[in-house]
């Protein structure tokens, strides 16, 4: 039989893949097809030898002699054994036994999760269409891809968690008991199922958890917890998420997921669960496969050995032109689109690429003078520039995509793609990783040096000025929107990596450090199009009050609009009046992660103390400032509030806007702020009054 | 460019204090320093790179620690400032002092690694590791402690067929590796009770002693002085 489906799962159990797939018709099918769990054996004795003896072994199936790249350094191929195993319930007995063998270097894929092996066999991927010839009984004959570029449509549950749990659909809700989920969950046809916190609820009852969550024979387990916890750009949704409205939320997220779970190749499930570095892990472990490498089972190869000189020259991060503290208008931001994985890609850095001293074509690396060889592509390369072309496809296609909801699709698709590409340069380095190389990390650092000191040359040779620069984003003033536009076209041109402006400034602030020098990431600045833009400053950090970043918005949207002695003026009188006034009790708190048991806490910060007030450990605590201390905020009273202390910290928050060198803003006569500091005067200076700027 | 001295140098190590260098007191042998403090040993380290650097010999840093913990610790500055103070020229040192850093066990644990260290032209001055737990402390509940004596023996084979002193820092709250404690020639406690304080727990030629290690604080003058 024929028919057209979505896969959208698989896993190994026995000596079999279950392929779990829905047609067009919306019909949930299973899917078996053979397949023995496999490892690989690299030898140092005589292969055939060494195939007999384990061929010997009673749940071993079939061993077969490959040539493959035993080693992510071996220039050249080897002879390998691919030993089948019968079943997946011997797969770690037989793994025992083979290291045993006399002629038995190591082994390979070991680790490698059987469903990721099969999917490379058979070239699938989650969520992609496909054509399917099965017998009558559903097994697999033959497997045709048709691309598509959207999702199958899914049919979505919500389970509650509790002793009787509610089952939630589109249309009803039923009341069950957790044993019965399985079987509900096929009748009434559901293909995801979201739970909050589901992990931990749904666990005794279930036979299928692992170390990836409890998983279910019928259907996606999505725990949207854990989801928005590993999503790096999830901040704030969870606020969003309620128990009334998880389905939707739920469902509007399911894009993200299954665009990362068809390009990393990683179940839905386990794409929601675990970090975006274990996706690259997944996705380089394929590219790896498609060029005949073995995947390791562990990391074993160290940099090599250097002289404190060459390390101190390479030990550094990326380059920063700081700013000179002051005023500007009319800025704009660019920003290298993707600029490390496009270095990864463009300069062909590999592990297996690095040191190839006898490559017929190589490229140099500035200032280490390692040789890169090109003459083919490296695992790392290959595996992220199929992320990049498949994230400037979806951005091409949101552009022009007219139905804003597809549009929607593609944006929320390729900005999951992002999180693979902004953790791929630091997994590079990362031990846990089997092709990282801390050298090619490296190497991406020193390009990245060299791409932005020859994007800022290119702007000087324009005539326009760099007001800051830090790694990947330029901020240049000097020129006309035109001017702005052809300094973009030449540098993407030039470099080979796309330059993004981001938007131009119509007004930009970068205060200076107590010691009025220049300082990065901190500034703050008002575009074109009225949007406020921020870093390093109280109102962007997570542990302010919400007093404290009232304020300085408001007192910013003075600073960005207005002249700048008057804004000052009026920022001085806000600040008077926020001072006197008596707020809420809420707008005092402060609101800080625990992020471990309160006793391993070496230093007695505010937020400990607090937290060691509650009767309860939590993971996360609300505190306020009093004349006692600092307390709970359920505890608090408004009138025990330690005014004194808010005052300097409303003091501090203005202090950091206004902090620029006077002679750096025009049209401004000097003025000079007193600061005074709290009664025992700031920890690291005399205690007297200070005064940052004379008059 | 460095240039290899032709005679073995049998110089004991100076760390520039007396107190601390009648405690040290041996030309050769493995040296295990305790404490607690990563940033102390890490100061002991580079006084002993600043102070002991030579034309014509090497020495060789092993940094295996931990990725999260402790990847870019390496402070050059304090190293610069360490030698001018030591008179030490920091070019020299800069030339003549190795690194390898590894970031996981099975990097430690691997032939390959220790093939490269074991083909590196000396002659050297001293090796140091540091530290010889940076890897295996999360594991303290492992039964099996074999790895870690692995590499302690290959450490300990290293330093021998280098000819040179081994310093191996420790900074555990965990007791000592008893295999360890066995190569080693001297083991130096550190701790901190109100002032530093020295422990001397094994030396062939000492009594088991614990004596105060006076340190000035160090003054803004004095650091620019440097």
């Amino acid at each position: 039989m024929k028919f057209n489906a979505w896969l959208l799962d698989v896993s190994v159990h026995g000596s079999e893949a279950i392929l779990a797939i829905k047609t067009n018709e919306g019909e949930r099918v299973e899917v078996r097809d053979a397949f023995y769990p496999y490892f690989y054996v690299i030898l140092k004795g005589n292969a055939e030898e060494i195939a007999w003896y384990v061929s010997q072994h009673p749940h071993v199936a079939r061993v077969t002699e490959e040539q493959k790249y035993a080693q992510v350094l071996r220039q050249e191929k080897e002879p390998v054994l691919k030993v089948e195993v019968e079943s997946t319930r011997y797969f770690q007995r037989v793994i025992i036994d083979v290291k045993k063998v006399p002629g038995v270097a190591e082994l390979a894929e070991t680790r490698m999760p059987n469903y990721l092996k099969y999917c490379f066999e058979k070239r699938l991927t989650f969520f992609s269409f496909y054509e399917w010839e099965c017998t009558e009984n559903r097994r697999l004959k033959r497997i045709q891809n048709i691309p598509q570029t959207r999702f199958p449509s899914l049919n979505t549950a919500y389970l509650q968690g509790g002793e009787t749990g509610v089952l939630q659909t589109p249309h009803e809700a039923i009341l069950l008991q957790p044993e019965a989920l399985e079987a509900m969950l096929r009748e009434k046809n559901v293909d995801v199922l979201f739970t909050l916190n589901g992990d931990a609820f749904l666990k005794p009852f279930s036979k299928t958890h692992a170390f990836h969550g409890v998983q279910l024979k019928h259907g996606i387990h999505i725990d949207l917890q854990k989801d928005l916890g590993i999503d790096i750009y999830a901040e704030g949704e969870g606020a969003r998420l309620t128990p009334e409205n998880v389905l939707a939320f739920g469902t509007a997220r399911l894009e993200r997921i299954m665009e990362l779970s068809q390009t990393a190749c990683a179940k839905a499930a386990i794409v929601s669960r675990v970090s975006p570095g274990r996706l690259n892990t997944y996705l380089h472990m394929m590219a790896a496969k498609r060029k005949d490498y073995l995947i390791p089972d562990s990391k074993k190869l160290v940099e090599r050995p250097k002289t404190l000189r060459l390390l101190k020259s390479l030990d550094k991060g990326g380059t920063i032109f700081y700013p000179e503290p002051g005023v500007y208008e009319n800025v704009a931001k660019f920003d290298f689109s993707s600029m490390y994985p496009s270095i990864i890609v463009n300069y062909n850095i590999s592990p297996e690429t690095l040191h190839c001293d006898n490559a017929s074509q190589f490229l140099i690396v500035p200032e280490a003078l390692w040789r890169i060889r090109t003459d083919a592509q490296g695992i790392i390369p290959q595996g992220i520039q199929h992320v990049l072309e498949k994230r400037l496809l979806l951005k091409k296609m949101a552009k022009t995509e007219k139905d804003s909801r597809l549009r929607e699709a593609y944006t929320t698709r390729q900005k999951a793609l992002k999180n693979i590409l902004v953790t791929c340069f630091g997994y590079l380095g990362f031990n846990n990783f089997v092709f990282s190389n801390v050298e090619c990390k490296e190497c991406v650092i020193l390009f990245g040096r060299v791409i932005l000191q020859r994007a800022k040359d290119i702007a000087e040779s324009m005539h326009l000025k760099i007001v800051y620069g830090i790694v990947d984003s330029l901020f240049i003033t000097g020129g006309s929107d035109a001017q702005y536009a052809a300094y973009q076209k030449r540098v993407s041109e030039e470099i080979g990596i796309e330059l993004d402006l981001e938007g131009i400034f119509q007004r930009i602030v970068f205060p200076s450090a107590k010691d009025a020098s220049g300082t990065a990431n901190k500034y703050y600045g008002i575009t074109r199009d009225g949007k406020l833009e921020a870093r390093g400053i109280k109102w962007r950090h997570s542990d302010a009050c919400v007093l404290v970043k009232r304020f300085q918005y408001q007192a910013m949207m003075h600073l960005l609009n207005e002249p700048w002695e008057t804004a000052r003026k009026n920022a001085e009188k806000l600040l008077k009046e926020y001072s006197r006034t008596r707020w809420p009790l809420p707008d005092y708190a402060v609101h800080m992660a625990l992020r471990k048991p309160l006793q391993e806490y070496r230093a007695n910060a505010a937020h400990v103390r607090a937290a060691k007030q509650l009767k309860e450990e939590a993971l996360s605590i609300a505190f306020v400032h009093t004349v006692h201390g600092p307390l709970p905020l359920v505890r608090a009273k408004a009138e025990e509030i330690d005014r004194e202390k808010y005052a300097y910290l409303l003091q501090q928050s203005l202090e950091e806007l206004i902090r620029v060198p006077l002679a750096f803003v025009a049209n401004v006569p000097s003025v000079a702020l007193e600061v005074t500091p709290r009664n025992e005067g700031p920890r690291n200076a005399g205690g007297n009054k200070q005064r940052l700027y004379k008059d | 460019m460095f240039e290899p001295a032709r005679l073995p140098n049998k110089k004991g190590l100076t760390t520039g204090r007396n107190d601390l260098d009648s405690l040290l007191a041996l030309p050769d042998g493995l040296f295990t320093l305790r404490c607690r403090s990563t940033s102390w040993l890490f100061w002991m380290a580079s006084t002993l790179i600043a102070r002991n650097t030579e034309p014509g010999f090497r020495i060789l840093y092993l940094q295996w620690v931990d990725y999260h913990d402790r990847y870019w610790s390496i402070d050059y500055d304090l190293l610069i400032r360490l030698a001018k103070r030591a008179q030490t020229d920091p070019q020299l040192m800069l030339d003549n002092t190795i690194i390898m850093r590894v970031f996981s066990r099975d990097g430690v644990e691997e032939e390959e690694n220790w093939k490269q260290l074991f083909a590196l032209n000396g002659p050297f001055r001293f090796i140091i590791l540091d530290s010889i737990n940076g890897l295996y402390s999360k594991f303290k509940r492992e039964v099996n402690a074999k790895p870690m004596g692995y590499s302690i023996g290959r450490f300990s084979q290293l330093c021998m067929e280098k000819r040179c002193a081994g310093i191996v820092l420790d900074d555990s709250s965990a007791p000592l590796h008893p295999y360890l404690g066995e190569l080693s020639s001297v083991i130096l406690q550190f701790t901190h009770k109100g002032a530093w304080f020295a422990h001397l727990q094994k030396h062939p030629l000492q009594p088991e002693i614990e004596k105060e290690i006076a340190f000035r604080a160090q003054r803004t003058l004095a650091r620019w002085l440097a």
